[in-house]
């Protein structure tokens, strides 16, 4: 079920009218009511929560000022989404030629997370995971699993071939199966 | 096995994460309204320059509209004034001999007093110039300098009072009441004819072509669409011309309203570049090029039907928009010997005739033919200023030269739907030729 479904769409237009005028009160409960899903999503996409951060006041900033190009013909959280991952994306494409992270490594990431692994590991450790990801891999593995992107349509977001999308997203998927195993038996 | 064991990863993090939440920093809502409030000042000062240049434009309209009218209608009042042209004060003949001193402006008809009703054989018709004769103190009024260069002009509502009429033969103002013509023993150099109609007097008409300097003053606000700094940085302008001409009506000696019509077109470079397929209205799965102005659909001779995210890399294209304007200007006349300076202001219609691309697609291995793809997501009709100057040179009393610079600056986008809103400007050097009817 998702977020926007809690909202009467009554109420979700009033809030958009609002929004359209500049209401700061309507503004401030649109962020609220979607701030914390659209921070997980800015999470997967960010190398740490600072980044996140940034990217989502973005988001939010370009949403207010575009909101008057909301149809009302699909779901405004979608809209709201695709204007993240666009931020994302624009964050991801400023940086990708200043650095290039190496995921973190096992002592560090045991580090920063000591005690909380259990059987399954929770979705903070999860998202930390994939923060650990180069920028590439995290974006390419983002937009396959959760995004649903095929190949075709990523390598073409991203100025990539497909081959370089199947294999970020297999490294990716090799790395995170590598630190899950890690940290569940650091864990045990 | 590996592939199970991938999709068990993704399950994992997709079921985990799909509907997750996390806080934010409790200060990040006060970030963002900062800067909300920043852009609100920003807009609301862009939107007092907007309703500033609105305001101006109507009040400029209804200015100009207003002084013709109002310059129209004492215009036709005067429509039998008569055009004397002179540089020398003219004297006239009063009926009754009383004389008066009509003034017209910096010269003077003057007249002397006198009680003696004119007598024919002192009408010294042709000579130039006021003379007083001694048999008779009356002055009289010549029509030798019907062509003299300097206009001083007379109405009859100035005359009027003087209660004149042409004497019994020989002269002279035709008033509309005497037709000289059915006394052919009068030389019709010898009369001075009553102007035309006003209204036609004042037209002229100045055919142009102007070179301009063009760009484009871009609002990248569409969050979701292309990345409209990179089709910013991948296009420039290289050629926009106009040829039209302005049709000039004078008020009066200082105003004058300008209209006409010029069409106008201009080239730009759009450097090599990836246009990728997208789905267009009617979900048809194209190559979509993005320009400055909006966007256009290639067409490959390739039989497959693209997907959307294939990519195809276009050659250098060339963007061409083609407009008609209508202008309404109003122009404040300064006259400088035989030159004159127009300086004025005022709005613009322009019509969209035409836009298109001209671009060629690089295939794997080789080049596909040229094409030309007309730009979609363009206005048919927008709005703009324009500030001129005219400098005429003064060939005679009907033709002149004029060099025209100009200032043009579209108020509204030329284009809807696109990565960009584009306000279209351009600088422009223009020369024309006018004739005066």
């Amino acid at each position: 079920m998702t977020k926007e479904q809690n909202i009467p769409i009554g109420e979700l237009q009033k809030l958009i009218n609002g929004c359209l005028a500049r209401d700061r009160s309507c503004q401030r409960k649109i962020y609220e009511f979607y701030g914390p899903s659209m921070m997980s999503l800015c999470l997967r996409y960010s190398k740490n929560r600072q980044e996140a951060e940034e990217v989502l006041q973005d988001g939010f900033l370009q949403m207010y000022k575009c909101i008057s190009q909301f149809e009302n013909k699909g779901s405004f959280e979608g809209w709201l989404r695709r204007i993240m991952i666009n931020c994302a994306f624009q964050k991801y494409r400023s940086n990708i030629n200043r650095f290039n992270l190496l995921p973190l490594t096992e002592e560090q990431f045991r580090i920063s997370h000591p005690n909380d692994f259990a059987d399954r590991l929770s979705e903070k450790e999860l998202i930390v995971l994939i923060q650990s990801l180069p920028p590439s891999y995290r974006m390419v593995f983002n937009l396959y699993v959760f995004e649903g992107m095929k190949h075709r349509e990523i390598a073409s977001l991203l100025n990539i071939s497909e081959g370089t999308s199947k294999s970020n997203l297999s490294d990716a998927r090799n790395t995170l199966k590598k630190q899950l195993a890690s940290n569940l038996k650091i864990a045990r | 096995m590996d592939e199970h064991s991938n999709n068990q990863v993704d399950k994992l993090f997709r079921d985990s994460l799909q509907s997750h939440r996390d806080e934010s920093s409790l200060n990040l809502w006060d970030k963002i309204e900062n800067q909300l409030d920043e852009e609100d000042s920003r807009l609301s000062k862009t939107g007092i320059r907007k309703r500033f240049w609105i305001t101006a434009c109507i009040l400029l309209f209804i200015s100009g509209s207003a002084t013709f009218i109002l310059f129209n209608s004492e215009s036709n009042k005067n429509t039998s004034a008569l055009a004397i042209e002179k540089k020398k004060d003219l004297p006239v003949i009063p009926k009754n001999g009383q004389a008066k001193q009509v003034h017209t402006g910096s010269p003077v008809l003057n007249s002397v007093e006198n009680n003696k009703p004119p007598r024919k054989n002192d009408l010294n018709s042709g000579s130039t110039g006021s003379s007083q004769r001694e048999s008779s103190d009356f002055q009289y009024l010549t029509a030798g300098t019907l062509n003299d260069p300097g206009i001083n002009e007379v109405t009859v509502s100035d005359l009027h009072p003087l209660n004149m009429e042409p004497p019994d033969s020989e002269l002279y103002i035709q008033t509309g009441k005497r037709d000289f013509s059915l006394k052919p023993n009068i030389p019709a150099s010898l009369i001075i004819h009553p102007e035309k109609h006003s209204v036609i007097n004042h037209f002229s008409v100045t055919p142009y072509f102007s070179q301009e300097f063009a760009g484009y003053n871009l609002s990248d606000d569409d969050a979701t669409a292309a990345d409209g700094q990179e089709i910013e940085n991948k296009e420039r302008n290289v050629f926009s011309a106009s040829v039209g001409f302005y049709l000039n009506y004078k008020i009066n000696k200082r105003w004058v309203i300008q209209s006409g019509i010029s069409y106008s077109w201009s080239s730009s470079i759009i450097d090599s570049t990836k246009s990728f397929a997208v789905e267009d209205n009617s979900g048809n799965v194209q190559f979509k090029l993005n320009t400055i102005s909006g966007y256009g659909y290639l067409q490959t001779t390739s039989p497959l039907q693209p997907a959307v995210g294939d990519s195809v890399l276009t050659a250098k294209s060339k963007s061409q928009l083609h407009y008609l304007t209508i202008p309404l200007i109003l122009s404040y006349k300064i006259p400088l010997n035989r030159f004159s300076l127009l300086v004025g202001a005022g709005i613009s219609v322009n019509f969209l005739t035409g836009a298109s691309v001209e671009t060629e697609i690089y295939g794997s291995n080789f080049k596909e033919d040229e094409s030309t793809i007309p730009i979609k997501g363009l206005k048919n009709i927008n709005f703009g200023i324009i500030i001129k100057a005219d400098l005429e040179y003064h060939i005679n009393s009907t033709w002149g030269i004029n060099l025209i610079p100009s200032f043009k600056n579209s108020l509204t986008p030329i284009n809807i739907h696109s990565a960009l809103s584009a306000y279209p400007y351009n600088f422009g050097i223009g020369a024309g030729i006018s004739y005066k009817f």
